[in-house]
């Protein structure tokens, strides 16, 4: 029995990993190490499933891969971005904007200015078009052998219905359907994952993907021949679409926890770049407060806003930082907006870090007074489960991933009940003997699990016959 | 040779829906009896234009008796036209007496305001009063207390409509010689609603259709255009009984459907499937499993109903049978269907290629097994057996009585 990886995520993420990437990336790696004659493989253009050869998907699972880009701080106005050069095009539309009028009919000014704008931005694509071929070229030739991205000519796999075949990372990204077509064509057993269907039942969160969630559940439900789960609740949740939509012939949906993120206890502060020591030295150990997290809707960083101003008016300068790590995410226009303009953020009292890197995140557990966690909802919420690897109390909201995740040892709280999440936040940071008590019951009893426990506890779920 | 004068509200030249297909059959079959047919379809001016005969009555759009707000009632409003209406009364009066009818043949309850006023005003004293013969396709005040909007503004003005429509059909009963319905439970519902101690002829002709084949060539091109083999296929008009048991026998959503699989919609029924909330609430799983043909061809239905894997019949509402189902039968293709969906169509229900299921589950799962298993087989006897579904079996009863009843001329004078 050979195991197949599709590895597409991982080829095609090229950033610090995000929480699906890094499932992936370590289940990948478990059984590069741990599982010989497992095959790699990347969907190409025309849906085939290729394979990539073992060389090359070290140099993928290699953290090389995933480069952080400097770290971005933001905490103040940002200066004024210098006006970009205008290209011979465009200068000549702006020349003809300034003559328009008088060159020709007034009627038909409109249709020449809009003309102007399609051209003009038809040039500057081609300009940008050129860069990045030039760019590619000059990269191709000073390049080191290293990355070695798989090419279309690699053999599509063949894999037998004795086989599994695991595609587990962004799937609804490039298509559960080639799966589909990879069982049809080969009865392969195949493993898919749900994280959550959070998109299907708080489509309020989630743009528009409430379509094409369930489109691709339901792709899932015809093709795996397990679904492997991150929690107890996102299994339950799959199920319940499953139920909404009238499906009754599903394959087994298996929890399997994730881990616990690794731990950089080694982490050196010498070690860090300098733009992440800047960022840093910033920060006063034990007085700022750290939630790591996307900067979106569902994770709610409005109540956090609107506990950090009334901490703000009871304390002015004594109030303590909040740090904000993560993405900029969808649907916060209007609260980056009320943040900015608040008298707190003014006064530097939060902070938001992007691109940071798992070193200088070591250093910001290590030195943060406790996490908040207050998103609505979750499928598992691996930051929660990661503060506590530090030994960090993380107050979370009370949706059920979170609870699950975080084996009941912090306080959990109604994500819009600001009362109490003042309250608590309040206390943590005045009570010094509360916070080590809270701290001394997660050292004692937290039971982190490691990717190795992940890997193996996904492959027994997901063996034939289990 | 015997004259008859048929009433439609909808012109027979270019018959497409159900009633149309039946009213022009009824006038083949009637001629072929040796029946001197003319038909006279009245309807608003806007509507059926390039499609009317010769003798077809448009109504002004400025007759004051339309109510857009009303538009389900469009059929009862045509009727108040006629008769209302100066100028349209007069030239349905000349039509009738250049016609000099032995009977005529009200196809629907629609326009007997203005044949009353016909026999009232226009007939002489002492000439023959024409038999009168009532053509029923529906129970219509049932029909069309059961399509209210849901939501409607104004549900007790649509009550009073649907009370008007109830008095005009029983006094189009209590005036006929001849009542006509399409399956036996709707003839016995006429025959009990008929309080008049008047003798009159009652007989059933179901729906039923023209003879067809398959074109094997055909049917392998339209499964390559297609892209498709043993698809699902669902033929309807817009009717809102046709979209509402779609969504209702196939609601929530066609997740059971695998990818790749389509349920092919031929009519005018597939846009409006697409607006339907059950369609909206999963349109990223509906979207994929429909393949919207539209309004197809004769020749194109024959070839979709040719490569089949099941044809379906998902209706749950409306009166009258359904000239769809008798297409189905005819096809000897495995056929999903409602119990509703095969009223009139005496025994089908038991034939090898038809699958009956009342319960949405029921009918999902039905048509899934349909779409995984071997195909079921028509029987040896089916060429004979769905003979049953032809105009020409269905319509013989028909031709009889009415040649029964000419011959005897009018009954009452």
């Amino acid at each position: 029995m050979t195991l197949y990886i599709d590895l597409t995520t991982s080829v095609r993420w090229r950033r610090p990993p995000v929480g699906i990437v890094r499932v992936e990336r370590e289940f990948a790696r478990h059984c590069l190490l741990h599982e010989p004659g497992t095959v790699f493989c990347e969907i190409d253009a025309a849906g085939e499933y290729r394979v990539i050869e073992p060389r090359q998907a070290r140099v993928i699972l290699d953290d090389a891969w995933c480069r952080a880009e400097p770290v971005a701080a933001i905490g103040a106005p940002p200066p004024a971005p210098a006006p970009a050069a205008r290209s011979r095009v465009q200068r000549m539309f702006d020349w003809l904007a300034a003559r328009g009028p008088r060159l020709v009919p007034r009627a038909a000014y409109p249709l020449l200015r809009d003309l102007g704008k399609v051209l003009a931005d038809h040039h500057a694509a081609f300009e940008r078009h050129r860069a990045s071929k030039r760019a590619l070229r000059e990269a191709a030739s000073q390049a080191a052998p290293e990355p070695a991205a798989p090419t279309a000519v690699a053999q599509r796999i063949e894999p037998t219905a004795q086989d599994t075949f695991y595609s587990i990372g962004l799937q609804w990204h490039h298509g559960a359907l080639h799966a589909w077509h990879l069982k049809q064509r080969t009865g392969v057993r195949v493993v898919e994952a749900c994280y959550d269907t959070i998109p299907i039942d708080y489509p309020e969160y989630a743009g528009s993907a409430k379509q094409p969630f369930s489109e691709h559940f339901t792709t899932v439900a015809h093709t795996a021949d397990v679904v492997f789960a991150i929690s107890d609740t996102s299994a339950a949740d799959l199920a319940a679409f499953y139920r909404r939509v009238g499906l009754w012939d599903v394959p087994p949906i298996r929890s399997v926890h994730l881990a616990t993120p690794d731990v950089h206890r080694d982490a050196d502060v010498d070690a860090l770049a300098a733009d992440e020591r800047a960022a840093l030295e910033a920060l006063a150990p034990g007085d700022y407060v750290l939630y790591v997290s996307t900067f979106e809707t569902r994770k709610n960083h409005r109540l956090l806003l609107q506990v950090w101003k009334e901490l703000y008016r009871r304390r002015g300068d004594a109030c303590p930082r909040l740090v904000v790590v993560g993405m900029f995410g969808w649907g916060v226009n209007d609260l980056w907006a009320e943040m900015q303009a608040s008298e707190v953020w003014e006064a530097g009292r939060i902070v938001m870090l992007h691109h940071v890197s798992d070193a200088l995140l070591a250093h910001l557990y290590r030195g943060c007074a406790f996490t908040v966690f207050p998103s609505i909802y979750e499928g598992w919420g691996l930051a929660a489960t990661e503060s506590l690897a530090y030994g960090k109390l993380a107050i979370v909201s009370d949706a059920p991933a979170l609870r699950e995740a975080t084996q009941g040892l912090c306080p959990a709280i109604h994500p819009f009940d600001f009362p109490r999440w003042h309250e608590a936040i309040t206390r943590y940071l005045d009570d010094a003997a509360a916070r080590a008590a809270a701290e001394a019951r997660i050292r004692a009893e937290y039971v982190p699990r490691h990717w190795r426990d992940f890997a193996l506890d996904l492959l027994a779920a997901t063996r034939a016959g289990a | 040779m015997k004259r008859v004068v048929q009433l439609t509200t909808y012109p027979l030249r270019s018959p497409r829906h159900g009633g149309q297909l039946r009213c022009a059959a009824i006038r083949a079959r009637y001629r072929d009896a040796g029946i001197d047919v003319r038909t006279i379809a009245v309807m608003h001016e806007d509507t059926y234009r390039g499609e009317r005969e010769a003798d077809d009555i448009g109504l002004a759009a400025a007759f004051p008796g339309w109510n857009a707000a009303l538009s389900r009632f469009t059929d009862l409003q045509t009727g108040d036209a006629l008769a209302g209406d100066e100028r349209a009364f007069r030239e349905f009066a000349a039509r009738m007496a250049q016609a000099q009818p032995d009977a005529i043949q009200l196809e629907q309850p629609w326009l007997y305001p203005a044949v009353r006023r016909w026999l009232d005003e226009c007939l002489p004293r002492d000439a023959a009063r024409p038999l009168l013969v009532y053509s029923s396709q529906n129970i219509e005040w049932k029909l069309k207390r059961d399509e209210m909007p849901a939501g409607f503004a104004d549900p007790r003005a649509y009550a009073r409509e649907v009370a008007r429509v109830e008095a005009l059909e029983r006094a189009v009963v209590a005036a006929a010689d001849l009542v006509v319905a399409c399956t036996d439970e709707e003839l016995a519902e006429l025959r009990a609603a008929d309080a008049s101690p008047t003798r009159r002829a009652w007989v059933t002709a179901h729906n039923a259709i023209a003879p067809f084949a398959f074109d094997t060539e055909r049917v392998a091109a339209m499964e390559r255009r297609l892209g498709l083999r043993r698809y699902p296929l669902f033929v309807g008009s817009a009717h809102p009984p046709n979209v509402e048991g779609f969504w209702q026998m196939l609601a929530p959503s066609l997740a059971f459907l695998r990818p790749g699989e389509k349920i092919v919609v031929a009519g005018g029924v597939g846009h409006v499937l697409r607006q339907h909330r059950r369609f909206l609430a999963w349109s990223g799983i509906n979207e994929p499993r429909l393949a919207v043909l539209g309004e197809v061809p004769h020749e194109d239905l024959v070839a979709l109903l040719g490569g089949a894997g099941a044809i379906l019949l998902p209706i749950t509402t409306g009166g009258g049978s359904n000239l769809k189902t008798a297409e189905a039968i005819y096809s000897g293709r495995p056929v999903l269907a409602t119990p509703h969906a095969l009223r009139g169509y005496g025994d089908a229900r038991h034939w090898p290629t038809i699958t009956v299921a009342a319960e949405a589950d029921a009918f999902r799962r039905a048509l899934r097994a349909l779409l995984d298993g071997a195909a079921p087989e028509a029987g040896a006897d089916h060429a004979a057996r769905r003979e049953e579904v032809t105009w020409a079996h269905a319509l013989a009863p028909l031709a009889e009585a009415i040649a029964r009843l000419v011959a005897r001329g009018p009954a009452r004078a």
